[in-house]
Formats: C-alpha cells, structure tokens, sequence
C-alpha cells in the first residue's frame, strides 16, 4: 500500500516562537513543514523545495516587521516567479489595508491575528483544493491565471495584462522553451520572441 | 571771538552729555526688561500662556499702555486684556501648529520711546514664538513616539495572542499518542513566547524592573544563554562573577546582543560574529562586545538618545534603556568606534562580592 506524499506548507513569520507553533499545528496533521523568517529566505525555499503548496505568510516581515511592505514585496515576488503555490495571509497588521493589498497582489487567503488553529487549517485545505483542481484543468490545456484590471483603462489595459501573464505562465510550465510554448499559445516562435522583447521577460538564471 | 563761543560750546558739551546719558539710561532700562522677560519666562518654564498671563507688570514698567490677547491654545480660547486700551494700537499674530496668538499692544510713545518699545514687543514675541515653537516639538515629539510605540506593541500583542490561540488550540485537541510531540513543541516555544513576553514588559516599563535582587551572577554563563537564546554566532573569553541586580544586567545585556541578531535580520548575510571578552579587577568587571562583522555606525553620538534608531523596525529604546539599566547597578556603559570603524561596548560593573 502506498501513501501519498505530504502536502508541504511553507510558513514565513519573523517570530520563531509562532513558527514553532505553527509547525506544530501542521505536523500533526500531517502536514511537511518548511520555514521562514525573512523574504529572502522564503525566496529560496520556495527556488529549492518545487514540492511546497501552500505559503502561510506573515505581511510584517524584517527589517519592516511594523508594516506590510516587506509581506507585500514577499508576496509579489512570488506571484511574479509564478510558482504553483497558493498564499494565504495570516498577518496582525492593519486588516483593512493589509487585507486590500494582500488580495490585490494575489494572496489566496487572508486570515487576521489571532486565527484559530480550525481556521487556519480550513483555510490550507482550501487552497489544497484549489490548487489540484487547478492542476487537473491544466491537464486539459486551461490555465487559469489572475490579473487585476483597472476598469478606467479600459480593455486594452486588461489584455495586455491577461497578455503577459499568460505568455509568463506559459513559458514558466514549458521550461522556458519557445517551440513548446508557441504552440500552445497557438502562434508562431517569432510572436513569442516579440512577446519575450515586450514584456522583458528573461529566462530565470 | 574765540572766548565767546566757549560758554556756547560748553552749553552744547553739557546738552550731548545730559542726551548720552539720558539714552544710556534709556537703553539699561529697557535692556533690564527684556532681560526680566527672558527670566520670567525662564521661571515659568517656557510654557506661553502663563508666560503671557505674568508678563503685563514688567511691560507696564517700561511704559506700555496695555496689552490685549486672544490665544487659541489646541481649541480652547483664552482671552484676556492687562492695562488701558487706548493709544497707538500695534497688533500682531503668531500661529504654531494648534496654536494662535493674537495680541494688541497699547502705546503711547513718541520719538526714541517708540524704538524702544518696538525691542521690547519684538524680544516679548519672540519668546512666545520660542515657547511655542517648543510646545509644538514636545507635542510632535509625543505623538510620534506613542505612534511608534502602539505599532511596536500592536505586532508584538497579536503575535502573543496568536502564540496563546495556537496553544490552546493544540492543548485543546491533542492526537492521541502525540501528546509527547505536542509537549516538544511547546516546550521550544515557551521560552522564545516568554522573552516576546519580556520584551513587552521592558517595552512598557521602559527599563523599570520591579523588585530586582542581587544575586552571585556569574557573567560568562548569562551571557552564553542570551547568546543561545538569539541563536547569535559569538566567542566568549575570560570570565567574572559579581553579585549585582541580575534582572537589570540580564536586561541591559539584552538590550546590547539583539541589536546583532536585529541588524543581521536587517541585512541578511551570514551571522556576525561577536566577540565579548570579560575581564575583572579587584574592584569592576569589565565587558567588553564588539564585531568586525558589523557596518560602521555613521552617528554613533546618537546611539543613546531615546526613539532614535538606525533600524525601520527598531523602538529605539534598547541602549537607552541598557545605558540606564547599568547605572542603576552602579555601573557604567560606553560605545566606541574603533579605526576600522567596528561599533564596540564596553561594560563596567562595580564588584560587590
């Protein structure tokens, strides 16, 4: 009989106490547990361990643990590497702003401090959810991608948007590779080339 | 012809010397009133209102008419008026922050008078100007710093209260057969929630410990736990044992070691490695924390000012509070930067064995 691997949780807090907790929270329900205590460590995690699903991510990171900046920066940054991982914020800053901020820059979740331990799981267990019915759609060629519209743009602010993050998503799940890519987008290698060009997108080194 | 003009030049002589005279001690009053409103203001502490209220005696003593003020101090308006309201009226404003300051003066003066009426209103709104321009710092200074405070407490709260939601909730439905794992993890956790705890504590308290004793510490091994507890790279060298308030030490040295585990949270990077040598006389034991590993601190004459710090995510209260701590065990605490621009501290404990 086999049994399937763990979903992996990554929680980013500054407060190892609170990480310990977590951790344990996590463990006994067999959760794997990865940790972070700063953006940059998150990052590089996140760059070795492929396997992680889940980001329990706190917004007051150092050196600014006081605001959001630093959770905010964290978040985006993994939303722009495209990682097939969904974020749940779990913060004690200001919840009307952080919360605005959190689900404009794509968090899956936002949960304020305290958060019950129920809540908290509920919550994994969503994005759990989420992420495989995400990965069966990508088997049957539909990605789903998010982007934030201004309507005051108007359409063309919104499909350029769509645009690029397609193009990025597409790129990121073929390895990077052109041919693959052009074909699944349905055009030809040199309109990935122009893309490449227009939104300066480069190949992760 | 020439013995003619003496009783006239003798004349002209007299009246210069009688107008010099007259103007010197013209000039000694009104340098002794303005030098009475300097010291009256001094006497009420720089605080405007009051100021204004006691000042009407000194400027009736140099000749003003009167004087009449309407001060709108943070919403609430006095209004008052001090001697006759006839004459010349000269009106002025002043406005700080919450503060208004309207105010007439009643004069009477012609000639050289009016110059030194003029001086005497100028050095009288200018200390009010003064008084209030301090007002509006303190208040700035107060607001900000409360400001600081509440963030600082507000994330370390929430933090604390998600630490205590998570524990319960964990005691609160043990797996069974984990309840030893369950136990592991809270033990690890306690200690480092506990000295979250303490630093709320210190915060509140800004350096106040209650009912500290003195106690035989032994300096090597205090400082090799907050070593351990920061999970801070350092060498210890030498060691010394005291009797002195352990609480305070324990705090003050706190204070000292986290701004390394704080600045390598900042930078990122390898831990800095900190190198504190303990040494001891017949009488003092001296500490001494320094590393090469840290960047050099361009205004190392702040480092003790209170609410100042270098870091976004610092109170600036550790040193201050460290600083005060050791002198109240009688000790002292110094910082230095060497030639290679390395931040150091330097200890001195007296001995009371």
């Amino acid at each position: 009989m086999t049994t399937a691997a763990p979903t992996q949780v990554l929680v980013v807090d500054d407060d190892p106490a609170l990480r310990m907790m977590l951790r344990g929270i996590f463990e006994l329900h067999d959760y794997q547990v990865h940790e972070a205590e700063s953006r940059s460590a998150a990052l590089s995690l996140l760059d070795r361990e492929s396997n992680v699903a889940v980001v329990i991510l706190d917004l007051g990171l150092p050196p600014h643990a006081h605001t959001i900046t630093e959770g905010i920066a964290t978040l985006q940054a993994i939303q722009a590497a495209i990682l097939p991982v969904k974020v749940i914020v779990l913060t004690g800053q200001d919840q009307e702003a952080a919360a605005l901020a959190a689900i404009r820059e794509g968090a899956f979740d936002f949960l304020a401090k305290p958060a019950s331990a129920d809540a908290i799981l509920r919550a994994v267990r969503r994005a759990e959810l989420f992420l495989q019915k995400e990965r069966e759609l990508g088997t049957q060629g539909i990605t789903r991608i998010a982007i934030n519209a201004q309507i005051s743009e108007g359409l063309k602010g919104v499909r350029v948007d769509a645009e690029e993050r397609l193009v990025r998503q597409i790129l990121k799940e073929t390895g990077f590779n052109v041919n693959q890519s052009a074909k699944r987008l349905g055009v030809k290698r040199e309109n990935i080339y122009y893309f490449l060009k227009k939104f300066g997108i480069a190949r992760d080194a | 012809m020439l013995n003619l003009l003496y009783p006239l030049l003798i004349i002209i002589g007299a009246t210069i010397g009688l107008v010099l005279s007259y103007l010197w001690w013209q000039a000694r009053t009104a340098s002794n009133h303005n030098l009475a409103l300097i010291r009256l203001n001094e006497e009420h502490k720089f605080d405007a209102p009051t100021f204004l209220q006691h000042a009407w005696p000194i400027l009736e003593s140099a000749g003003l008419l009167g004087i009449r003020w309407e001060f709108d101090w943070f919403g609430i308006l006095i209004q008052a008026q001090k001697g006759s309201q006839l004459g010349k009226p000269v009106r002025q404003e002043i406005h700080i922050g919450e503060m208004h300051l309207h105010v007439v003066f009643f004069q009477n003066h012609r000639g050289e008078k009016k110059y030194f009426d003029a001086a005497l209103i100028e050095t009288f709104l200018l200390l009010l100007r003064s008084d209030m321009w301090i007002k509006a710092g303190a208040v700035d200074a107060t607001l900000a710093q409360m400001s600081k405070l509440t963030l600082f407490l507000q994330h370390d709260m929430k933090n604390l209260a998600q630490f205590i939601q998570l524990m319960a909730d964990q005691l609160a439905q043990v797996p069974e057969g984990k309840e030893l794992q369950v136990l592991n993890y809270l033990s690890t956790a306690a200690p480092l929630m506990r000295q979250r705890a303490d630093r709320i504590v210190q915060t509140l308290t800004l350096g106040q410990v209650q009912n500290d004793a003195i106690r035989r510490v032994n300096v090597a091994n205090l400082v090799q736990s907050l070593i351990s507890l920061y999970q801070l790279h350092a060498e210890i060298e030498g060691q010394a044992q005291l009797d002195i308030a352990e609480a305070s030490l324990e705090g003050a040295l706190e204070n000292i070691l986290k701004n390394y585990s704080d600045l390598h949270l900042r930078l990122g990077g390898p831990k800095p490695l900190i190198r504190i040598h303990i040494s001891e006389t017949a009488d003092h034991v001296d500490i001494r924390i320094g590393s090469e590993d840290t960047p050099a601190m361009p205004q190392i004459e702040r480092l003790f000012e209170p609410f100042w710090s270098m870091s976004p995510n610092g109170l600036g209260i550790g040193l201050y509070q460290a600083k005060h701590l050791l002198e109240s065990c009688g000790g002292s605490l110094q910082v230095s930067q060497s030639e290679s621009e390395r931040l150091s501290f330097a200890l001195c404990l007296a001995k009371r064995v």
